[in-house]
C-alpha cells in the first residue's frame, strides 16, 4: 500500500485541477479566495450596445452581440432570478465611456467597439496616459495591444454585489467577424472567421456575469465540450456561441429561481463538499474524498 | 495569496511553489499574449526589485462617470533594467475604495500589497511620462518568497486573471514558472545586455 499524506493530496489536487473547475466564481479580490464572490442582485440587467458599433461589419455585430446575451437569458429563463435585456443603441458620450456614477441610477451596462488606438489619438505627454483615461477622453483602446477584449466590472466590495459591467472590444488591432466559416486566412476577413463577435461577446458576458475562466472540458452527448469560459480563443473558433452545461449550472446555482443571488460562501455550504464553487473546488475536494476514505478505514480498523 | 513557505521543508518548498503558482493561476478573464522573462525584459523600459511601499486607489475620470485606478509605489532596492528612480510608481486600472465601498476590476492587472517584495518589469506610459504600467499586465510581476532561514529567495508569478495566447493566437500553456531569485536575475540581465 502506498501512502499519501493530506498535504501532498492537496498539492496533487492543486497542481492538476487548478482552473479546470466546471466553473469558477470571480472574486472580491483575485488573491484572497475568502473574499466574497461577484453577482448581480435578482432582478433586471439591462445591456446598451454603443450605436458606433464595428462598421466593418456593417450592422451585423449588434446582431451578434444580442445573440450573445440571449444566449445566458436563455438558460435564466429555465432557472435563473435575472432578466437580461437590451436598450436602446447609446450615441457618445454615454455609449463610449467605461465606468460607474456613484448613487446613480443612470448607470449603462455599455458594449463597445474601441477603433482606434490611444497612442495614436491622445498627444504625447496627455495626463490621460498616467490617470488611465485616454480611454473615454480619446474613444480609443488603451489597453495592451495584445488584449481582445476588456471587462471592467464594478461591485459593491463588502458583498460582491455587481453594480455596472462595460465591456470594450480591441477593434484596433482585431479584425472582427461575424461570419459562421471558414476559418479566415491570410488578409482577406470577408466572409470568413477571425475574431468572432458572438464568439467573444459570449465569453464576455460570461464575465460580466461573475463567471472567471475554467480550462474544463467534459462529455456531452457522446462529444467533447469545453466550457465557454474557457481561457483560449484561437482565430476563427465560434464554439463558445453555445453555453457550455457547467457554465449554465453556475447560472442555477449563484441566481436560482425565487430566490436572492448566492455569494459563493452561501454556494458552498449548500451541500458540502460537493458543491465547493470556483477555483478551491477541486483541492477542496480531493481533501474531502481523503478525509473520508480516512475516516472510513478507521472505522473498519 | 502569500505561499506558505515559512515552515517548509526543502523538498516541499518546490512543490508548494508550483502549486502556488498554479493556485494562482485560477482565474483568467483577459486574453493576452504570453510573455517570456526574456521578452518581458526587452521590452520594459526598466525591470526593478524593490517593497511596494503604498497601494493608493482613487477615483479619475471626467464627468459624473468615473474609474478606478490605482498608484502603487515600488522602493527600488535594485535597478536590473534602466533607472525609474528610488521609487517607482505604477499606475493601473481598477482598485478598491473602502470607503465608499466600492471596487472595480479590470480583468488581467496584477495585485499588489503593501510591504511586498515583488520584481517588476515596466513600461512608460508615454514616453514623457514618470508614471508606469506593468509589462505584459500580471505576468510582468513576480512576487519574492524567501524561506524562513533567508537562504533562498524565490520569484513567484503573479495571479495572471488573463488568458494567454502565442504569438500565433493559439492559446499556450507556456505559462510562468517559480524560479529562483538568482535564476530570474541571471536570465533578465541576459536579456538586456543582448
Amino acid at each position: 500500500m502506498i501512502a499519501t499524506s493530506p498535504i501532498l493530496v492537496a498539492i496533487a489536487a492543486i497542481t492538476s485541477g487548478v482552473g479546470s473547475a466546471p466553473y469558477v466564481r470571480s472574486h472580491v479580490s483575485a488573491t484572497d479566495p475568502n473574499s466574497s464572490c461577484l453577482w448581480w442582485a435578482a432582478g433586471s440587467v439591462v445591456y446598451n450596445q454603443s450605436d458606433a458599433g464595428n462598421p466593418v461589419n456593417g450592422g451585423t455585430e449588434f446582431t451578434a452581440v444580442t445573440r450573445s446575451w440571449q444566449s445566458w437569458q436563455t438558460i435564466q429563463n429555465g432557472c435563473g432570478n435575472l432578466t437580461l435585456s437590451e436598450g436602446p443603441h447609446l450615441s457618445a458620450p454615454a455609449g463610449r465611456t467605461v465606468g460607474y456614477t456613484q448613487g446613480s441610477s443612470d448607470n449603462h451596462n455599455v458594449v463597445m467597439f474601441r477603433r482606434r488606438l490611444c497612442r495614436n489619438v491622445a498627444p504625447a505627454g496627455d495626463p490621460c496616459f498616467s490617470n488611465f483615461t485616454c480611454n473615454n477622453v480619446y474613444d480609443c483602446w488603451g489597453n495592451p495591444d495584445t488584449t481582445i477584449g476588456l471587462t471592467t466590472t464594478t461591485y459593491r466590495v463588502s458583498n460582491g454585489e455587481i453594480l455596472d459591467a462595460d465591456i470594450e472590444f480591441n477593434a484596433a488591432l482585431f479584425h472582427f467577424t461575424t461570419a459562421d466559416s471558414p476559418t479566415c486566412s491570410g488578409t482577406n476577413y470577408s466572409n470568413c472567421v477571425a475574431t468572432d463577435v458572438q464568439n467573444t461577446a459570449t465569453h464576455e458576458f460570461g464575465h460580466s456575469l461573475g463567471l472567471d475562466h475554467t480550462m474544463y472540458c467534459g462529455s456531452v452527448d457522446g462529444g467533447t465540450m469545453c466550457s465557454v469560459m474557457r481561457d483560449s480563443s484561437p482565430n476563427g473558433e465560434i464554439s463558445k456561441r453555445t453555453i457550455d452545461p457547467w457554465s449554465a449550472s453556475f447560472i442555477c446555482d449563484v441566481y436560482p429561481r425565487g430566490l436572492p443571488s448566492q455569494d459563493c460562501a452561501q454556494v458552498a455550504t449548500k451541500s458540502g463538499c460537493a458543491a465547493v464553487p470556483g477555483s478551491m473546488a477541486w483541492p477542496l475536494a480531493v481533501l474531502c474524498i481523503f478525509l473520508l476514505r480516512r475516516q472510513t478505514v478507521r472505522r473498519r480498523s | 495569496m502569500r505561499c506558505p513557505l515559512a515552515n517548509a521543508t526543502t523538498g516541499l518548498k518546490a512543490m508548494l511553489l508550483s502549486g502556488c503558482a498554479l493556485w494562482a493561476l485560477a482565474a483568467h478573464a483577459t486574453v493576452t499574449q504570453v510573455r517570456d522573462v526574456e521578452t518581458l525584459a526587452r521590452d520594459s523600459d526598466a525591470v526593478v526589485r524593490g517593497t511596494v511601499q503604498s497601494v493608493e486607489s482613487s477615483w479619475v475620470g471626467q464627468g459624473t462617470q468615473k474609474s478606478i485606478i490605482t498608484r502603487v509605489k515600488i522602493q527600488v532596492s535594485e535597478k536590473l533594467k534602466g533607472d525609474p528612480g528610488s521609487v517607482a510608481e505604477v499606475v493601473q486600472p481598477g482598485g478598491i475604495i473602502p470607503e465608499s465601498d466600492i471596487g472595480q476590476i479590470v480583468h488581467g492587472m496584477p495585485e499588489f500589497q503593501r510591504g511586498e517584495e515583488v520584481v517588476v518589469f515596466l513600461k512608460r506610459h508615454a514616453p514623457s511620462v514618470a508614471t508606469f504600467r506593468v509589462s505584459g499586465m500580471a505576468q510582468g510581476k513576480y512576487t519574492v518568497e524567501r524561506t524562513s532561514d533567508g537562504k533562498n529567495s524565490f520569484a513567484v508569478p503573479s495571479a495572471i486573471d488573463a488568458a494567454l495566447v502565442g504569438a500565433d493566437g493559439l492559446p499556450t500553456t507556456n505559462r510562468a514558472k517559480p524560479l529562483e531569485l538568482t535564476e530570474l536575475r541571471k536570465r533578465i540581465q541576459a536579456a538586456v545586455t543582448k
